[in-house]
C-alpha cells in the first residue's frame, strides 16, 4: 500500500534586469555661416549649458538621462538606461506516492519546472516595470530638453547672424527681444 | 478553327484573365483544377498565346495610361503626346521568352491549395521585359482575390527582385527580405515606356497605401510596411537619378499632392495606432518614422527641385530640370513639402509633445 508524501521544492533566480530607451532627432539649425563655423558656435553654446566634449560629440548626463549631440550634423540622441539585480525566491509543494524513487523525482521535477516558470514570469514583470520607469523618466526630461535645445538653436542662429552681418558691413545697431526671440540688426554697407 | 486540349484551353483563359480580358470568376476556379501539364504545348495553343500577348499587353498598357497626353524625356529632349507618339510604335514592342510559357504552364497546372507541389523557378537573368511585364499583370490580377498569397508569389525570388511589383505593392513584400528590387529594366528603354503608361495606376496604389495607414493599429505591421516603402523608394529614386529620368517619379509627386491637402493632420498616418502598454519611446518613434516613410522621401524630391532651380539655360540637363520643375509646380510641391515637414516634426518626440503620445 502506498502512502502520500508532501514534496516541497524551493527555487531562486538571480538576474540582472536592464532597461533602455532612446530617441533621436536632428537640430534645425539654419546654415547662416559655413557648417564648420555653425558647429563651433553650437559647441560653445552647449558647453555653456554643461555639455562636455567626448570624442567629437557633446555629452551631458542629468537625472539619469544622457544627451549626446553631434555638432557637425546636429544629431541629438537622448537615452536613459538602468539596471537592477533581481533576486527572486519561491517555494511550492505537491504530493507524491513515495518520498524517494522515480515517482518522487518526477513530481519534484515538475514542481521545479512550474516554479522556475513562475519566477521567470515575475522577472519579466519586473523588467517591464523597470522599462516603463525608464521610458517615463525619458518622457519627463524631454519637455525641458526641448525648450533648452530651442533656446540653444535660437542663440546660435542669433550669434551667426551677428557674425554674418559684421562680414557684410558695419553694424550700427542691434536690438534683441528676449521675450519674442526677435533680433534686429542694422548694418551700414 | 484551332483545336486545343483542355489544359491549353485553361491556360489561355488564365492568360486572358491576367490581361484583364476575362473576369476573375471565370478564371480563378481553374487554379483549383490542377491538371497535369503536358510535355509540351501544341502549335495552335502557342500561336494563340503569342496572339494574346501581342494584342493584350499593348491594349492593356494603352488603356492603363498610354493614351494620356503626357510630357516625358527622350534623351535630352522633352517629348509630348500619347505614348506611341512619344516613342515610335516599333520601339515599344515587348519580347517574351519561353519563361512566360513556363510560368503559364505552371500557374495552370499548380493547385493553389498545394503551391509547392509543382516547381516554378525561372532563371532571373533570362527573364525578358515582356516576361516581367506579364508577371506584373499576373500578380496584380491574382492579388485581387488573394490568390497571390495562396500561390506564395511574394516569397519567390522572381517577384522579390521584380522592381515593378515591389513598387506597386510594397506592403506585400514587407518583412520578406531586405534585398532591394531591381529597377534597371524599368528606368531605361522600353521598360521606362511601360512605367510611363502605368503612372496613374501606380499613383492610385500609393494613394491607397498612404490613406490605408489611418486604419493600421499594429505597430509591428506599420514598421514592416514603412521599412518596405523606404527600401523601395530609396532604390527607385537612385535608379531614376542614375537613368536621368526624374519624370518617372511623377506618380509619387502626384500621390503626395493628393495626400497632403491643406489642413492635413498627422493623425491621418498614425491615428489608428494602438501602442502596447509600456511601449518604449524608441519603438513608438520608430513606428512613427515608418508611418511617414513616404512623406520623408519628399526630401529627396526637394533636393532635385533645388538642383533644377539652379540649372541655367546653357547647363547640361536644362530641359530635364525644367520638366521636373513644371511637375513640381503643377503639384504645388513647395506647399506639399512644407506640410510633410510639419507632420514629421509633429511626430518627433523631441520637437513636440504629441510625438510622445
Amino acid at each position: 500500500m502506498s502512502r502520500g508524501y508532501r514534496i516541497k521544492v524551493r527555487e531562486s533566480l538571480r538576474r540582472v534586469i536592464r532597461a533602455h530607451d532612446r530617441v533621436s532627432t536632428q537640430l534645425e539649425l539654419l546654415e547662416v555661416l559655413p557648417s564648420e563655423q555653425m558647429a563651433q558656435l553650437l559647441t560653445q553654446e552647449l558647453e555653456g549649458r554643461g555639455f562636455q566634449q567626448k570624442g567629437g560629440t557633446l555629452v551631458r548626463k542629468q537625472h539619469g538621462v544622457t544627451v549626446t549631440i553631434d555638432p557637425k550634423n546636429g544629431t541629438v540622441t537622448v537615452e536613459s538606461e538602468t539596471s537592477q539585480e533581481a533576486a527572486l525566491e519561491g517555494e511550492t509543494a505537491g504530493r507524491g506516492y513515495d518520498d524517494l524513487g522515480p515517482n518522487s523525482r518526477e513530481v519534484e521535477k515538475q514542481l521545479r519546472g512550474q516554479l522556475r516558470q513562475s519566477l521567470e514570469k515575475q522577472a519579466e514583470e519586473k523588467a517591464a516595470e523597470l522599462q516603463s520607469q525608464v521610458t517615463g523618466r525619458l518622457e519627463r526630461e524631454l519637455g525641458d530638453l526641448r525648450r533648452e535645445l530651442d533656446q540653444a538653436v535660437n542663440r546660435v542662429t542669433a550669434e551667426a547672424l551677428k557674425q554674418k552681418a559684421a562680414q557684410i558691413g558695419q553694424i550700427k545697431e542691434i536690438t534683441e527681444d528676449p521675450q519674442t526671440g526677435s533680433l534686429t540688426i542694422v548694418v551700414e554697407v | 478553327m484551332k483545336v486545343v486540349s483542355r489544359f491549353e484551353a485553361n491556360l489561355l483563359r488564365i492568360l486572358h484573365f491576367f490581361l484583364r480580358r476575362l473576369p476573375a470568376e471565370q478564371a480563378l476556379p481553374l487554379l483549383d483544377v490542377g491538371l497535369k501539364a503536358p510535355p509540351c504545348l501544341g502549335r495552335p495553343a502557342v500561336g494563340l498565346v503569342q496572339d494574346a500577348l501581342a494584342k493584350g499587353t499593348a491594349l492593356l498598357l494603352a488603356r492603363a495610361g498610354g493614351w494620356r497626353r503626357e510630357r516625358n524625356l527622350r534623351g535630352e529632349a522633352v517629348v509630348a503626346g500619347r505614348l506611341w507618339a512619344r516613342t515610335p510604335p516599333q520601339e515599344l514592342g515587348l519580347a517574351f521568352s519561353g519563361e512566360t510559357l513556363e510560368f503559364l504552364v505552371w500557374v495552370t497546372a499548380v493547385n493553389r491549395k498545394k503551391p509547392m507541389g509543382l516547381v516554378w523557378e525561372p532563371e532571373l537573368a533570362k527573364l525578358t521585359l515582356g516576361d516581367q511585364a506579364l508577371l506584373y499583370f499576373a500578380y496584380a490580377a491574382l492579388r485581387e482575390s488573394n490568390a497571390h498569397r495562396e500561390l506564395d508569389l511574394p516569397g519567390r525570388p522572381a517577384l522579390q527582385k521584380h522592381g515593378l511589383c515591389r513598387l506597386a505593392f510594397p506592403e506585400d513584400f514587407a518583412g520578406v527580405k531586405e534585398e532591394p528590387p531591381d529597377f534597371a529594366p524599368w528606368t531605361n528603354g522600353t521598360g521606362a515606356c511601360v512605367l510611363e503608361a502605368l503612372q496613374s495606376e501606380l499613383c492610385d496604389r500609393w494613394l491607397q497605401l498612404e490613406r490605408g495607414k489611418e486604419d493600421v493599429s499594429d505597430h509591428v505591421r506599420m514598421r514592416a510596411l514603412g521599412g518596405s516603402q523606404e527600401l523601395v523608394l530609396d532604390t527607385y529614386y537612385k535608379a531614376v537619378e542614375e537613368a536621368g529620368r526624374l519624370d518617372l517619379a511623377r506618380f509619387l509627386l502626384r500621390a503626395a499632392a493628393s495626400v497632403l491637402p491643406e489642413g492635413v493632420a498627422a493623425q491621418r498616418w498614425v491615428g489608428g495606432l494602438q501602442a502596447p502598454m509600456g511601449a518604449r519611446l524608441a519603438d513608438r518613434a520608430a513606428t512613427y518614422r515608418a508611418a511617414t516613410a513616404f512623406l520623408r522621401s519628399l526630401e529627396r524630391m526637394a533636393v532635385w527641385t533645388s538642383r533644377a532651380r539652379g540649372t541655367g539655360y546653357f547647363d547640361e540637363g536644362y530641359a530635364a530640370s525644367q520638366l521636373w520643375l513644371a511637375d513640381w509646380e503643377h503639384c504645388d510641391g513647395d506647399a506639399r513639402l512644407a506640410r510633410a515637414r510639419e507632420i514629421i516634426r509633429h511626430l518627433d518626440p523631441l520637437k513636440t509633445n504629441e510625438g510622445q503620445s
